[in-house]
């Protein structure tokens, strides 16, 4: 790794890992939902980093373009007095939480120094989309075809429920 | 593979077409089952929105139909849809016990008075889709496919949890319900993430010799046991067993039924698969760096089996409603089932044959006693243990048959329950649990207690009304009849007719 790519690398990560953080402390629900479409962009620029352009793209389009447009058109129908994101915490969590994250970070540490992993994908550089497009339709047709009835369920369950008050009233 | 050229290799894309048509004939249950899923939701929509016992018949004639081609399903192990599905005759059993349970399920939710005529079009589509799932889970041998199959049938339980008049509870249990299942779905999707980054494969059949070749990583044992904790979500197990029993109860009873018996058949079935690819019975597990073993499947899974038990009869003790209790009685029974696949050799199908078997046998039971407790409810409006006094004089008939499934699940004779008991503990004998087997035999002493309060409720104590409630409607006698007579002819049968002794999985 040259010094202008680990440069590049740890900007993208620091973009990805301190808006997260910032989510975290965040007191407003708004600005906390702000604070994750930064983070959503610097997955998209690892993923960009990584030679995987589909997948950065596509995170741009529906996380950043879709998810969040509707999280914060969520915020505004449904946010008629501000929420103090401090009152919801529980300040009695607070040891086993950080128990328990520190047990799972160890755990992941470990794991991410100690494992052989097996790199599948090239060095070089080339557009993925062709191969995705073939292997959707080839090798992977069955979960592509399988996605459009959980899409199905997910649109028509989504309607049901919030209509079942309507039914009741 | 098809390679991405310039130019379509017409060689290989005939090719292509026709694995493709060699797949779909093996996959025409789980077709017929997407066709009805869809027709019922446009029958609701487009035809009638009143007539909705129709939607009922068509799902039923779904579902029967898909059921006669399981039947019908050519025997030759083979892969369906390079390498996504396995039709082996592993995967027909299971396929068969869940569409089972599915039309049980259709009829049961017509006879809950409570559901009736309230939107039932989008429930049955809905339901659907989740027995799709189901099918899909119980053949599945890609870690992607296995991930989309168990998220279908996890957001559709979702939504038709939500279906209850009573609007507040139901919504608790939905809301319960999804946030734990996601939590659930995100370890396993991480656990699915870190094998392919380890393996370069999503094949499951691809671990049994990677699992030896990183013997010596502590991070393979992680990555599994992230997958097995979601599915121990499905399956009702510690440690992700907390949404039981709220769900259970909110749910409408008809998809608590279903629930607690085609979910849990559905996991159980990818958790053998799994496992057998990893084979639990050479000593493979979380080792250390070193190389050292830490920890064996077999020994964690015993443990989770042990646990598991004994939390769900413990709170069970306690429980004052049916359905609750019904709920922490399923994970005690998770835990029983777990002893079987604990005890797995993947040599001569030990422990396959009998958690094949408990779940054939739990199929008929607990949908049974849950028909007994719509077909009481609709009488006596409650789902309180209290209220189930004097009700051996007042409605003989189901007092005898929730007798009857009570038994089977304590596991006492002459009932099903009894040889499904038999066949597991002995697998944990046979594979030297002993131990193991202790715990079983001290918790099934211990849901005695509770199993048995019910009885002691209806035949000992009086209430104060004596006249007897009017017989259940016709559909509430054939149902629960009809599920009695499994549960006790199977405990003749049981042993001799070894529908589960042929079963195999493709390897």
């Amino acid at each position: 790794m040259s010094f202008y790519e680990g440069l590049l690398f740890y900007l993208l990560a620091a973009t990805a890992v301190l808006p997260g953080v910032m989510i975290l402390f965040s007191r407003d629900i708004v600005h906390a939902a702000f604070w994750l479409l930064a983070s959503l962009a610097g997955v998209a620029g690892l993923y960009l980093y990584l030679g995987a352009d589909f997948l950065g793209f596509t995170q741009v389009m529906i996380y950043i373009g879709g998810i969040m447009i509707l999280i914060i058109f969520g915020l505004m129908v449904t946010h008629k007095q501000k929420i103090s994101l401090s009152q919801l915490a529980q300040k009695r969590l607070l040891v086993p939480a950080v128990i328990t994250g520190g047990i799972i970070l160890t755990a992941l540490l470990y794991v991410i120094n100690k494992t052989t992993w097996k790199p599948t994908a090239s060095e070089e550089m080339e557009p993925t989309s062709a191969d995705i497009g073939y292997l959707l339709m080839s090798d992977y047709l069955l979960p592509f075809e399988i996605a459009s009835i959980v899409l199905l369920v997910g649109l028509v369950g989504g309607v049901y429920i919030a209509r079942r008050k309507e039914r009741e009233a | 593979m098809l390679a991405a050229t310039k130019q379509l290799d017409t060689k290989a894309f005939a090719e292509f077409v026709s694995g493709v048509g060699d797949s779909v004939a093996g996959f025409w249950p789980e077709i017929v089952l997407g066709i009805t899923l869809c027709a019922v939701l446009l029958y609701d929509l487009v035809l009638s929105r009143e007539r909705s016992k129709n939607t009922a018949y068509m799902a039923f004639g779904g579902t029967l139909l898909s059921l006669a081609l399981v039947f019908m399903l050519p025997s030759e192990p083979r892969s369906l849809f390079s390498g996504m599905l396995a039709l082996d005759s592993f995967s027909t059993f299971f396929k068969a016990v869940i569409l089972i349970g599915t039309l049980v399920t259709v009829a049961l939710t017509q006879l809950d008075k409570e559901n009736i005529g309230a939107r039932l079009g989008e429930y049955y589509g809905i339901l659907l889709a989740a027995v799709l799932g189901m099918m899909l889970m119980a053949s599945s041998t890609n870690m992607i496919m296995i991930y989309l199959a168990v998220e279908l049938a996890s957001l559709s339980s979702y939504v038709i949890v939500a279906h209850r008049r009573q609007s507040r509870i139901g919504s608790e249990a939905s809301l319960k319900y999804a946030i734990y299942g996601s939590v659930a779905s995100a370890l396993m999707l991480y656990g699915i993430s870190l094998l392919f980054g380890m393996t370069g494969s999503l094949s499951v059949m691809g671990l049994a010799d990677l699992g030896i070749r990183m013997a010596t990583d502590v991070g393979f044992g992680i990555a599994v046991g992230l997958v097995l904790a979601g599915l121990a979500y499905k399956m009702a197990a510690f440690p992700m067993h907390f949404w039981v029993p709220d769900v259970y109860q909110g749910a409408p009873t008809a998809v608590t039924a279903f629930l607690s018996v085609a979910s849990k058949t559905a996991a159980f079935a990818i958790l053998l698969r799994f496992m057998a690819s990893l084979d639990p019975g050479s000593a493979t597990g979380i080792k250390m760096a070193d190389g050292g073993l830490f920890l064996d499947w077999t020994s964690i899974l015993a443990v989770a089996a042990a646990v598991t038990m004994t939390l769900g009869n413990l709170a069970a003790l306690f429980q004052t409603n049916i359905k609750r209790m019904l709920g922490y009685s399923s994970i005690a029974h998770a835990g029983y089932i777990l002893m079987g696949v604990a005890a797995l050799e993947v040599s001569d199908y030990a422990g396959f044959k009998a958690v094949a078997f408990y779940l054939l046998v739990y199929l008929f039971t607990n949908l049974g006693a849950f028909a007994v407790v719509i077909v009481v409810s609709n009488q006596v409006k409650s789902e309180e243990i209290e209220a189930y006094k004097g009700l051996g004089t007042r409605m003989w008939l189901p007092a005898l048959l929730l007798t009857i499934f009570l038994f089977s699940l304590i596991g006492m004779p002459p009932t099903a329950g009894f040889t499904g008991k038999f066949l597991l503990f002995r697998a944990a004998i046979d594979k030297g649990l002993y131990w193991l087997a202790i715990m079983g035999g001290i918790n099934t002493a211990v849901s005695v207690y509770y199993y048995m309060r019910i009885l002691k409720f209806m035949y000992l104590e009086d209430s104060a009304e004596k006249t007897p409630y009017p017989a259940p409607c016709l559909l509430g006698k054939v149902l629960t009849v009809g599920l009695a007579l499994p549960v006790l002819l199977l405990f003749f049968l049981g042993a001799a007719a070894g529908w589960t002794k042929n079963l195999s999985l493709l390897g």
